[in-house]
């Protein structure tokens, strides 16, 4: 807790903290359309200011283009980055759909073969 | 990635006739199969094989842009159409609005990754709003063509 305060120190006047945890795209695909699509519709429910970012290139997760442009294969290490009141929760809920594979693609889909 | 690597110079088409999703489709996999990048027996499995794509979520990603697309094991590289619509293709986009640019993928299953690519080539590039502007004007298949290459060379960078 001490550590993650001291990360945030910049935005503390807004009482706001950064947060942030690397997560890797496990899907064999990749973060193609359905997925980023996914990606910025979870993070849109979300207040913070929510960004992906792939080595030095910041993308806004709640605009499905920023996250096409992320063309992230698998295997790709990513860094999911909040700021904002629900910065903790939104982190969480976004790591965790690109860990688990984005598990509404499989329920969404009757044929597996057509992507 | 630049489109001059997946878009089919004998498959672009201005001021296409469809005003809804399933013909706007068919009218530009046909335009890939007659530029000679998809074969013609393989015609209505793509098509079907695009449209089936649809049903699990509108590739239509707002900004009046369209990117429908399959997997197909008969095409042995990424091939691309694309179209202008004057009029607008009801397409169920994300953000209710119709649709006036369309690009078409057709990619071989096992390259991923070359999918990837032009998404990200095709996103890039659109938000650049003089260019999808201009594209949107653009009135003939040579001016769609010589805007794709003036994008490849980083003329609208934004």
């Amino acid at each position: 807790m001490a550590s993650a305060q001291r990360i945030s120190q910049p935005n503390q006047v807004r009482g706001n903290m950064v947060v942030r945890r690397t997560v890797t795209v496990v899907t064999a695909d990749g973060v193609h359309a359905r997925p980023a699509n996914l990606l910025s519709r979870l993070a849109s429910r979300y207040q913070s200011h929510i960004f992906i970012v792939r080595d030095h290139d910041r993308f806004d997760c709640k605009s499905i283009l920023e996250v096409m442009m992320i063309a992230a294969t698998k295997g790709t290490e990513l860094l999911v980055e909040a700021d904002g009141d629900d910065a903790e929760q939104a982190v969480a809920a976004i790591a965790q759909l690109i860990e688990r594979d984005f598990p509404e693609l499989l329920t969404e889909s009757p044929i597996g073969q057509h992507e | 990635m630049n489109f001059a690597d997946f878009v089919c110079q004998g498959a672009i088409r201005t001021g296409i006739a469809s005003t809804d999703k399933q013909s706007a489709i068919r009218e530009m996999t046909t335009a890939l199969q007659e530029a000679g990048a998809i074969s013609e027996d393989q015609l209505e499995s793509i098509v079907e094989a695009i449209l089936k794509r649809e049903e699990l979520g509108s590739t239509g990603i707002g900004r009046g842009v369209a990117v429908p697309h399959t997997k197909h094991p008969t095409v042995d590289r990424l091939c691309g159409a694309v179209a202008v619509s004057e009029t607008g293709v009801e397409f169920d986009s994300l953000d209710g609005e119709k649709v006036h640019l369309l690009f078409l993928l057709v990619s071989p299953p096992d390259r991923p990754g070359d999918h990837l690519r032009a998404l990200e080539n095709i996103s890039r590039q659109l938000r650049n709003d003089t260019f999808c502007r201009f594209l949107k004007q653009s009135a003939t298949p040579e001016d769609v063509w010589q805007l794709l290459e003036e994008a490849d060379n980083n003329q609208f960078a934004s």
